[in-house]
């Protein structure tokens, strides 16, 4: 064997990519940032044990490196965050880095207020782990460059009394008949079929999927064409209005109830079915044990789509630290801080290799939804009156339940305020 | 027996009135001492949160978990922080521009007067982004002194108006005698005119006070880390939290509420005395 000879030169050419070798992990790029920044992150926090995840991944970033040091305010709801945002950009003293969830990535981009990430991302390296539903996600409208970084996606799928089911000789519904008529045969005096949701903002969400496996587009954005008022649209509300109007196999008081009051009803047994995110499953998991399970949202037409709302953070356009930015938002949504981010929350991670990991395919609330990935889907939120339909729809459903207003007219001033036309 | 009967009636009245503002406050304490829920995997349903009347085993968890999970204790100290420095600094705002309204004529004063009055009615909401502006500026975002200020923009006006109406009912012949014997004006001010105010003084104080302990968007905006964020800021994620944590909450709310309650128990007389004078001219 020949002796190999090191010089000088090599040595320091190995220690050097040893050292670059070391920084490389879980598919982080080499750090870019090298020297002192200090940059702000606002975000929000569901409830004070996320706020806590919040601030532990924060602090496990800070100590990860000793150049950038990330000051966070998580002590706010989601829509505080806007609004917190908003102001702040317009007095000039915005963060370096905001967290948002889907719904308003195309306002934050339309506004000014955000920054496109396409010139990092698209040099990342674990580009390419991210789900492509994601990452078309990302773009928010198909030929725009990439806007924010997703570290979690919220699917929503159909919790059911398993052991109802089973008593009852019944399979978990797949159509939109089948979830039908199993509301019908699981109601008797002491129970609902289904829990359904009335009050307030965003309350036909869960029924989203559903129009849009019916083929319902809502808004074709590159169209401008509405067709939320469209016969297949109007058969799922009027089936859906109908099990509380007219089967009476949703609880009495759906006009008025909310998720407590809903969490209520599945946890003391009150009501055999819930569409509703993953991040549901701890709490009813504590409640109820092998008895609630999951199956996708039933489909209305021949193609599955199961709601998945991502969530993550943009960089703001005002900011001065942008590199130092891109750095955080990767190790965000990566390794550990990622895992924290979304299993403890009972959301699953936007990139495969953290998705195939144990803690996410042997839960099976997750796991149902990871397989149903090709179906992910969320509403077109990038829809230029999609905030004035969203905002304003609510007491026009609760009147819908109510009987005070048909499905047909409820369909029709959805599909105006669609629109824009009022 | 009809002053008898007419004091039942009183007592009744009055029992009621208590009652119904009350209620509320029992509700929330009873909630706090309520255990949350707690799964029971051996019942068909788990969650045992029905509608209590009193809660079979009352605990005290629900206070433990309030500080055990979120800094309670420091917002609580943030909130005396700003709510007395917002207090204090109206006190005196309010003393000087009050007794100088009241007691000097000068050039401008009635426009000056009305000026005040008009832009204590403009909504807060409107001076956010200024506000928010200029504190950027003067580099005292997320500070006390920051906050302070801010929320004195929104009670010294009212207090301004309260201490007017106040050293409007003082007669001048104390203030003349003590000028007469040698006092400057500030000196009248000081030792003559705010001890015979201290309940106009009380009064617009606590209510300074509580206008602050209870501000939310001011707390919200202004600041962003927790070493001056306030109480309304920390409730406000409790009452939008999911899943709701009601015990928690409940005890939150009752802790944010006694410091004020035991405020105007303490100066109860003080403060309806500060309210009501001037109401009645002699």
């Amino acid at each position: 064997m020949k002796a190999v000879k090191l010089s000088r030169r090599s040595t320091l050419a190995g220690l050097g990519g040893a050292v670059l070798a070391g920084h490389v992990r879980g598919g982080l790029a080499a750090p870019a940032v090298r020297q002192k920044a200090t940059i702000s992150y606002w975000t929000w926090a569901d409830n004070p044990a996320h706020q806590k995840m919040v601030l532990d991944a924060v602090e496990a970033f800070n100590k990860s490196q000793g150049f950038i040091t990330v000051q966070v305010d998580a002590t706010m709801a989601v829509m505080d965050v806007v609004r917190k945002v908003a102001a702040a950009f317009a007095a000039g003293s915005a963060p370096d880095v905001a967290g948002t969830v889907q719904t308003n990535v195309q306002n934050w981009y339309d506004t000014g207020i955000l920054s496109p990430v396409d010139s990092y991302f698209n040099q990342w390296e674990a580009k390419d782990d991210y789900f492509p539903s994601v990452v078309d996600a990302m773009h928010s409208v198909p030929g725009q460059p990439v806007l924010y970084m997703p570290n979690a996606i919220l699917p929503y799928v159909l919790y059911y009394r398993a052991d109802w089911f089973s008593a009852a000789g019944l399979k978990p519904p797949t159509t939109y008949g089948e979830f039908i008529a199993a509301a019908k045969a699981m109601t008797t005096t002491d129970r609902a079929g289904y829990a359904m949701r009335g009050q307030t903002y965003y309350a036909t969400q869960v029924i989203e999927p559903i129009w849009g496996s019916a083929g319902v587009k809502f808004a074709d954005v590159t169209s401008g064409k509405v067709d939320f008022d469209s016969p297949a649209a109007t058969s799922v509300t009027e089936k859906w209005v109908g099990m509380l109007t007219k089967d009476h196999s949703a609880q009495s008081t759906a006009v008025t109830d909310n998720y407590p009051q809903i969490f209520a009803l599945m946890e003391k047994g009150l009501a055999a079915m819930w569409i509703y995110g993953t991040h549901a499953h701890p709490q009813l998991l504590a409640a109820l044990g092998d008895r609630i399970q999951v199956v996708p949202t039933p489909r209305a037409g021949d193609e599955d789509v199961m709601l998945a709302n991502p969530e993550g953070a943009f960089i703001v356009s005002s900011s001065k630290e942008k590199d130092a930015a891109w750095e955080f938002l990767q190790f965000m949504g990566s390794g550990d801080a990622d895992r924290v981010l979304t299993a403890k929350r009972g959301l699953l991670p936007v990139r495969k290799s953290i998705a195939a990991e144990p803690a996410y395919q042997t839960n099976r609330f997750f796991k149902v939804a990871i397989d149903a990935q090709a179906s992910w889907w969320h509403p077109p939120f990038a829809w230029k009156n999609w905030t004035n339909y969203q905002n304003k729809i609510a007491p026009f459903w609760q009147e819908a339940l109510r009987g005070d207003m048909t499905p047909q007219a409820w369909q029709a001033q959805a599909a105006k305020f669609l629109r824009g036309q009022t | 027996m009809a002053r008898v009967v007419r004091r039942v009636w009183i007592a009744a009245g009055a029992t009621a009135i208590v009652a119904f503002c009350l209620a509320p406050f029992l509700w929330i304490f009873i909630a706090s001492i309520t255990p949350e829920a707690v799964p029971d995997a051996s019942k068909p349903w788990s969650s045992e949160r029905a509608v209590q009347y009193f809660p079979a085993e009352p605990t005290l968890r629900n206070y433990v978990d309030l500080f055990k999970d979120v800094p309670f204790a420091l917002y609580f100290r943030n909130s005396t922080i700003v709510a007395t420095g917002t207090m204090l600094l109206g006190l005196v705002l309010a003393s000087l521009g009050a007794y100088g309204f009241v007691r000097f004529r000068f050039v401008g004063r009635g426009p000056l007067l009305t000026a005040m009055l008009l832009t204590y009615m403009i909504p807060s909401v409107v001076l956010l982004v200024p506000l928010l502006v200029i504190l950027r500026r003067i580099g005292l975002i997320d500070t006390f002194p920051g906050l302070i200020l801010a929320e004195s923009t929104n009670t010294a006006p009212f207090v301004l108006l309260l201490m007017i109406n106040y050293f409007s009912t003082l007669p001048r012949e104390l203030e003349e005698a003590a000028q007469v014997d040698g006092c400057s004006p500030l000196g009248t001010l000081v030792r003559i005119v705010i001890p015979l105010a201290l309940p106009g003084l009380v009064a617009g104080g606590l209510l300074a006070f509580i206008m602050t302990w209870n501000n939310f968007v001011f707390a919200y905006l202004f600041t962003n880390t927790d070493n001056v964020k306030t109480l309304p800021v920390i409730l406000r994620l409790f009452v939008l939290g999911e899943p709701a944590v009601w015990g928690v909450s409940a005890a939150g709310a009752i802790l944010t509420t006694v410091p004020v309650a035991l405020l105007f128990l303490l100066f109860q007389r003080m403060l309806i005395g500060g309210l009501s004078a001037g109401a009645v001219k002699g």
